[in-house]
């Protein structure tokens, strides 16, 4: 008996530490928004109600085996049947259960209702595009001119809905921001609608979740919850164009960068437009190079331009080898692109 | 995601590779090329083996050697057919080239005419070099595996010639079904007449 | 001339009566043949009897008033001299006459030629190379052309292949300017025909389909200096939108709408190059002139109205500012563009002369549209269409059907019409005795796989993987005579293969055109019966034009080398090789080559 209360311990209260530091990337079990807050709190229903569950059967069943026995002598005078008092408890345990059960799945429809569709009209759509193994984001405004394109780390307004637009470009990926929002696939030739909003300010981390390929470990995502004043920067600098740099040493990198990088990269405000890779232009306001890979410091976007395949081998990106003068030159003008 | 049963350890072996193969399965991804960029580089050919290349015939009656030989190591692997198809979409080849390769503002890929030469060796040059007629140059922008690729895919639209074919393409020797005897030049051979067929 | 005879009473006094009909030859013609209202300034009035300018005339009309050749005569056209200039280039141009000598310039490499008309056989009296860079046949998208040549006080003005517009002295053959206009590396080219009103010669880029925003540009005839530059797309002062700018509808209306109407940035490879043709009123003093389509051609890319391509300016020809403008096929999906001729006319519409323009778009809508004011008249499918579900005249705009709406990656089959259009750039004529317009126009569709493409400067900004086919009946091409007033066919040819020549109406009551698979045709442009036809050794792409030789008789020529758009027909069986042949028809053939003197 001991054994087993020890046991019952061991999983429980890991679980309660979890619940109660709330603050594990990945973890589900504490979310920010009402994506997913409706989820999180039927899943701690669940949880609730299946302990009790357990402790009441725990308990009936301990009472059960615990009950006194009649003495040796007096057994042939016990009954062999006993009528009423038995059938009572089954009609008590099924209605019960009956109940519960249809508390719980009436508060799953109320749940899936609740996540279906943001409370109001989306502030604005986020096409996100899945690559192998990357995401791409176009942000859609009414006014053209404020549409513009990021990759993997987004971020939104405070307290406001997001739509997402999710289109696959080669395999089935899926998208999850555990903390925000549950997961929804992305599938080539067809568009998946999801919605996102954070209610508490912070950066929520998120992983692909339909395994597509040999890096699909290393397909991150970010989504940092902005004040309205935040994001209203933050988006009027993310449409802004790349100036040419000023200096005559960044020339040289930003010639590195054109005749190696521009077939596949865009830097607006450049002749660079390619769309095979993530636009550059606001590299340097994001936190990580590869998707999640490499913190985006000097070192590492050196390793990552001249090798990026003995970093994510498999990725799109080439190895490019070149000689150090040009890699230092075009790292330094990559690191102007904030 | 896959529970395994606490009974014997040759069960829970089978039941861990089935969850594996069926995680593969499921995965629903694309064949990749099985030479990884890294593999596949130290098996290309040396930049300046191709360089040595020459895009006339050789003055005099001299035979080119050993750069017509070179063979893309890419030809024929599906997965770098695969990626060569898809740069050739992505770097707009197919806008000057067409969709097909049939040709539009640039020449016809899958037909027997070359005029820069139709071995994979020449192929990937012209596309490394460009070409006066506006053929960008591309040796920059794309690494040597990347055109090596897209040279795999343009050896599938049955114009391209043989690696070891440099000569015959360059005589523009396709489709023959007979040759005639070459004329001796400076070499006469003298030959003995033929006795006149005897009658039956 | 017949109509101002009409006013003329052989009582009245000889002087008078010589008056009236010099007023008549020098102003309107009036079609008081028939009831059409349709009338045409023809001003600069050249002699009748030379052709100083692609269109003949401000207007864009292509009208001769030559009526040596008839109804009744033409059927005795023949070869009278032809002038091969080796080039296998389509031929798209027509050559100019002034007085006794012919001015024609080959494709690429763009070599000009000067035919002495008064000699037997036309021999060359000069020749001009301008030695254009290889490197531009590669950056033309649709073959290594050149759609006309300018003819403006005493030089022959014309744009080269590599971007540079030159100016060739008509006596001597040699150089006299030669301007850079822009950088052929970048894909930029130059294939359209210069325009020239006054001391100011009008030109203007190829380039959309490789990410090169478009322009149109003034040089000074006498020096070639530039005197202004107004592009298609981005910010107001770039494309001369100033004060004077009113469009007529309201969704046109806005500070930088060519910023705006596009992502970030993305007008800055938009395209609306200035390819096309360009018209003049001299009254309004008002340039008119198409853009073309907006780039990349991938529609999911640029998010937008993509203004100001796809449309139709009109400019201050002094400075360039921007008058109205009007967008035929906002955010256009199919590459419709803007480009085809505007021609310049006086209609009586809902009771009133209005002074319109009329422009078969690529979109299949031909639209009658007032030149003052950039507002829709007449907006009426020439041709098989299924991309709009009708035109709402009040907003003048046509609505677009959604599911001919293309989706990366997604096969939309039978669009119609295709990226060509219902009419290309191939031009119209008009004839005043009739009121009609004249135009070769397509029976295709296509179906369109788009592809989402990168900029990559020099490289196609393209995207669209078509296969083209002919629409509802089978037959690729057809000529029509159209009521701009009603909008209406007033009849039809149907050809078996595209109709992709100009058109050439003729006092004679004669229209020609010519086929691409070689069919040279004159027709009675009242009825549309077909009276005279000759096979020529190659397609025919080029314009037809019509003069009077030093030996006073009228001669009529085209060029015949199939090429450009008309190469998406090349899997057609019977289709014709390349040519570079000028061909020049006469009654029985006679010429001066001949000896033979006009009769008195």
């Amino acid at each position: 008996m001991s054994d087993r209360l020890r046991r019952c311990g061991c999983v429980l209260v890991p679980l309660l530490g979890v619940a109660a530091c709330g603050h594990v990337p990945m973890g589900y079990l504490h979310t920010f928004g009402p994506a997913a807050d409706p989820v999180t709190s039927l899943g701690w229903g669940f949880i609730a109600v299946c302990t009790l569950v357990i402790l009441i059967i725990a308990s009936l069943l301990l009472a059960a085996t615990l009950r006194a026995r009649a003495p040796q002598g007096a057994l042939a005078n016990v009954p062999i049947a006993q009528p009423g008092g038995g059938l009572r408890w089954i009609y008590i345990g099924t209605g019960v259960s009956t109940v519960a059960l249809l508390g719980l799945v009436v508060w799953t429809m109320f749940t899936l209702a609740a996540i279906a569709q943001p409370p109001g009209p989306p502030a604005f759509t986020i096409e996100i595009r899945a690559h192998q193994w990357w995401w791409e984001a176009r942000y859609i405004d009414d006014e053209p001119e404020r549409t513009f394109v990021t990759a993997n780390e987004l971020h939104i307004p405070l307290g406001k809905p997001v739509q997402l637009r999710l289109i696959g470009d080669d395999v089935i990926h899926s998208f999850w921001i555990p903390a925000l929002a549950g997961k929804t696939d992305v599938i080539p030739g067809q568009t998946n609608i999801a919605w996102i909003e954070g209610n508490t300010l912070g950066t929520y981390r998120g992983q692909c979740t339909e395994y597509c390929g040999a890096q699909h470990a290393h397909m991150t995502e970010s989504v940092t919850v902005d004040s309205a004043a935040d994001f209203k920067l933050w988006w009027s600098h993310q449409i802004s164009a790349a100036s040419s740099p000023a200096a005559d040493s960044m020339r040289q990198g930003e010639s590195v960068f054109l005749a190696h990088c521009a077939a596949c990269h865009t830097v607006r405000g450049t002749g660079a437009g390619g769309i095979v890779g993530p636009d550059l232009t606001h590299i340097m306001s994001r936190h990580t190079l590869g998707a999640g890979t490499l913190p985006n410091d000097s070192e590492h976007l050196s390793a990552w331009i001249t090798n990026a395949q003995a970093v994510k081998p498999g990725c799109r990106m080439p190895t490019l080898d070149l000689p150090r003068p040009d890699l230092d030159a075009v790292t330094a003008y990559v690191q102007t692109l904030h | 995601m896959c529970f395994v049963g606490p009974s014997s350890s040759h069960l829970r072996l089978a039941v861990a590779a089935l969850c594996v193969g069926v995680a593969t399965t499921l995965s629903a991804c694309k064949p990749h090329a099985d030479s990884t960029a890294q593999g596949a580089s130290r098996a290309l050919p040396a930049d300046g083996s191709l360089a040595a290349l020459p895009l006339g015939d050789l003055a005099g009656t001299a035979k080119l050697l050993a750069a017509n030989d070179v063979v893309n190591p890419l030809a024929g692997n599906a997965g770098a057919i695969e990626e060569g198809h898809r740069l050739f979409i992505a770097m707009n080849c197919a806008g000057c080239h067409g969709y097909d390769a049939k040709g539009n503002m640039g020449p016809d890929l899958t037909d027997a005419y070359w005029r820069y030469g139709g071995t994979p060796s020449a192929i990937y040059n012209s596309i490394y070099e460009g070409r006066p007629q506006g053929m960008p140059a591309w040796g920059s922008a794309l690494p040597a595996h990347d055109i090596w690729e897209i040279v795999a895919y343009l050896q599938t639209l049955g114009g391209a010639v043989a690696a070891n074919e440099y000569h015959a393409g360059m005589q523009g020797d396709h489709g023959i079904t007979s040759t005639a005897d070459e004329a001796p030049g400076l070499l006469v051979k003298a030959t003995a007449p033929s006795s006149p067929p005897q009658p039956p | 001339m017949r109509a101002a005879s009409r006013l003329v009473d052989s009582n009245w006094p000889g002087l008078l009566r010589v008056a009236v009909m010099v007023i008549g030859l020098t102003t309107h013609i009036e079609a008081a043949e028939n009831d059409s209202s349709a009338i045409a300034n023809f001003a600069p009035n050249d002699p009748p009897g030379e052709w100083r300018s692609q269109a003949r005339d401000f207007a864009s009309t292509r009208y001769s008033p030559l009526n040596q050749i008839t109804v009744d005569n033409v059927k005795r056209l023949r070869v009278a001299w032809t002038f091969s200039d080796g080039v296998a280039y389509g031929h798209e141009g027509a050559p100019l006459v002034v007085g006794s000598m012919m001015y024609v310039v080959a494709p690429f490499p763009d070599v000009a030629y000067a035919l002495d008309l008064s000699k037997p056989g036309s021999p060359i009296k000069w020749t001009y190379a301008p030695d254009p860079a290889p490197l531009a046949v590669g950056k033309a998208c649709c073959d290594a052309v050149i759609r006309g040549w300018a003819y403006a006080r005493g030089k022959l003005i014309y744009n080269l292949l590599d971007d540079h517009t030159v100016a060739v002295d008509v006596q001597t053959g040699k150089e006299v300017w030669r301007t850079k206009m822009g950088n052929v590396e970048n894909g930029e080219t130059m294939t359209m025909s210069p325009f020239v009103v006054g001391d100011k010669v009008f030109v203007g880029n190829s380039g959309g389909e490789l990410g090169k925003i478009g322009w149109l540009a003034a040089l000074d005839v006498e020096t070639g200096k530039e005197l202004w530059r107004a592009y298609s797309t981005g910010p107001d002062d770039l494309v001369k939108i100033g004060a004077d700018f009113k469009p007529y509808y309201g969704w046109m209306q806005g500070k930088d709408l060519g910023v705006t109407s596009w992502p970030a940035d993305m007008w800055k490879t938009g395209g609306g190059a200035v390819w096309g043709w360009i018209s003049f009123d001299p009254q309004l003093n008002l340039l008119y002139y198409g853009t073309a389509n907006p780039s990349p051609r991938v529609p999911v890319q640029r998010p937008g109205l993509n203004f100001w391509t796809s449309s139709v300016f009109a400019r201050n020809p002094d400075t360039g500012a921007a008058k109205w403008a009007y967008s035929f096929t906002p955010h256009d999906q199919w590459d419709y563009d803007g480009v085809n001729e505007n021609v310049l006319l006086d209609l009586r519409i809902g009771g009133r002369q209005r002074k319109v323009l009329v422009q078969f778009n690529r979109n299949a809508y031909a639209y009658t549209i007032d030149r003052e004011t950039g507002e829709v008249l007449v907006a009426a499918p020439f041709a098989y269409e299924n991309w709009s579900s009708g035109f709402d005249m009040k907003s003048g705009r046509a609505v677009v059907r959604p599911d001919k709406e293309p989706k990366p990656n997604v096969k939309l089959e039978d669009v119609c019409p295709p990226d060509i259009g219902g009419k290309d750039w191939q031009p119209s004529a008009f004839s005043p005795k009739t009121g009609l317009l004249y135009a070769g126009i397509f029976n295709i569709c296509m179906d369109l796989t788009d592809h989402r493409q990168s900029y990559i400067a020099g490289t196609p900004y393209d995207g669209m993987e078509i296969t083209r086919q002919a629409g509802p009946g089978d037959h690729w091409g057809e000529f029509i005579a159209w009521d701009p007033v009603t909008g209406t066919k007033a009849w039809a040819i149907k050809e078996k293969s595209m109709t992709m020549s100009g058109a050439l109406a003729t006092a004679g009551d004669l229209v020609f055109y010519g086929t691409v698979d070689g069919w040279f045709r004159a027709v009675n442009d009242r009825t549309g019966q077909i009276l005279w036809s000759q096979k020529l050794g190659s397609g025919i792409n080029a314009a037809p034009m019509t003069y009077l030789g030093p030996d006073g008789r009228q001669y009529v020529a085209i060029y015949a080398g199939v090429g450009g758009a008309a190469m998406v027909a090349k899997a057609m069986p019977g289709f014709p090789p390349r040519g570079s042949t000028l061909y020049v028809f006469s009654l029985d053939g006679d010429s001066v080559a001949t000896g033979l003197e006009m009769p008195q």
